[in-house]
């Protein structure tokens, strides 16, 4: 009796509504973050863990990164950011393209290269 | 529970949940504007477009009203000095009267009548020599006898030199901006006046703090969040002649440049106050810089590249 009587039919269509609604706001909130996600802005490379660059993705440069089986070009956009060419067997990392949005990073495990993108929130630093 | 309810209540987590979604998603408006004799960067985290247009417009208009060439600026600085009487524009009338204010604070050390005094000696410096004595002695005398007078929107200036605000124009113009943006219900930007003076929110970072360090005293810094910050310094602008180094910043007392200290940062709630006393501090120096703690501002005085003197608990 005392079951029957919390789950009366006011209980689950209530209960309905509010699961529903949740449902919904997930529903948007990831269809928003998918379809929104935030351009990256900076660059950050790193060679066997040692950070060797974070670059401001506002500019035309190829750099050149030596690397333990010869040399990693790396092409920076505007916007983007990939690698051109390395002396990886797989070319795994040059197949992967350009990358523009945060979060997102290339990979070379052979060399030990990894780029990670991110962006920066507004001014973070200021020297006076 | 009745339906009507339960609809009420499935809907307002819906809209807050989309409240809360669309508060964390990052809004960066950033222009830059030239004005005051430099460039101003202004950065909005929050708001519209239209809201930065109309800071830039601000920052444009009262610059003018202040400029010393603008001769077309009916109410402004320039038909002051030019015409000895003039109806003000209330952007002006702020202005001389914040003048006057820390004129009498200062130990006589901030003047709005020393500008034709430090344009000679930058002139002269410029050129690798000294500002002539006699000239000096002209051009200060001619500062203390000249003064203003405000009554309602008329203003009235007596003496030949030229009234120059730009020791403040740029804190206050900061300040009016403040005011604006607290209207708004802004909290997040940063508006920086070309380094001298800056006006700090909170940024997007969790913490919202700016870290500021500084290049009179490499190493040291502080963090800024809601507050203005001044800065007086000789690595903005000095000359060197037989190996003495000549500050930009001309002393009222003497007519000679200030020499105390290379720079003065001042931190605080009132970008229009700290402008003002920070070049008057600088001029002052060390000996008085407890003062300012007085008046309840965070200060720092470098020299020699170290920081000579600073409020507990200011720098890191
Ligand atoms: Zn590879």
């Amino acid at each position: 009796m005392k079951a029957r009587g919390f789950w009366s039919k006011s209980r689950i269509v209530e209960a309905c509504l509010i699961g529903t609604s949740f449902l919904l706001v997930g529903a948007v909130c990831l269809w928003l973050s998918l379809k929104d996600k935030s351009a990256a802005n900076t660059a950050d490379i790193s060679l066997k863990g040692e950070r060797l660059y974070s670059l401001t993705l506002d500019h035309q440069e190829e750099i050149d990164i030596p690397s333990d089986h010869g040399h990693i070009l790396v092409d920076v956009d505007v916007g983007k950011i990939a690698v051109k060419s390395s002396p990886c067997p797989s070319q795994y990392c040059v197949h992967q393209g350009y990358k523009s949005h945060e979060g997102e990073s290339i990979i070379c495990a052979y060399e030990g290269l990894s780029i990670t993108l991110r962006s920066v929130g507004g001014v973070e630093v200021i020297h006076v | 529970m009745c339906l009507s309810k339960s609809l009420l209540l499935a809907l307002s987590t819906i809209a807050l949940s989309l409240g809360l979604f669309s508060c964390s998603h990052n809004v960066h408006h950033s222009d830059m504007v030239y004005a005051y004799g430099t460039f101003w960067e202004v950065h909005l985290y929050e708001g519209k477009d239209e809201d930065l247009d109309e800071i830039c417009d601000y920052i444009a208009e009262t610059s003018r009203v202040l400029d010393l060439e603008a001769s077309s600026v009916e109410d402004g600085l320039y038909a002051l000095n030019h015409l000895g009487q003039v109806n003000a524009h209330p952007f002006l009338i702020d202005a001389l009267s914040l003048a006057l204010e820390m004129e009498k604070l200062t130990h006589g050390a901030f003047s709005y009548t020393v500008g034709d005094l430090t344009a000679s000696w930058l002139d002269a410096l410029g050129h690798g020599v000294l500002l002539e004595e006699e000239i000096v002695v002209d051009l200060l005398q001619k500062s203390r006898q000249t003064s203003i007078k405000i009554e309602n929107e008329s203003v009235i200036k007596t003496g030949e030199a030229t009234i120059d605000l730009g020791a403040l124009g740029k804190g206050l113009c900061l300040k009016k901006i403040k005011a604006k943006l607290d209207q708004k219900g802004f909290t997040k930007y940063l508006i920086n006046a070309g380094t001298s003076s800056i006006l700090f929110g909170e940024n997007t970072s969790k913490s919202g703090e700016t870290r500021v360090e500084i290049d009179d005293a490499p190493g040291r810094y502080f963090y800024a969040k809601n507050g203005a910050l001044s800065v007086s310094s000789n690595s903005r602008q000095s000359y060197i002649i037989d190996e003495w180094t000549y500050s930009h910043i001309i002393d009222p007392r003497d007519g000679y440049p200030a020499n105390n200290v290379d720079a003065v940062l001042l931190y605080g709630d009132d970008a229009a106050k700290l402008d003002a006393l920070s070049t008057a501090y600088f001029v002052l120096g060390e000996e008085y810089a407890s003062e300012l703690e007085d008046m309840g501002y965070h200060v720092a005085m470098c020299k020699g590249g170290k920081v000579i003197y600073e409020s507990a608990g200011f720098l890191e």
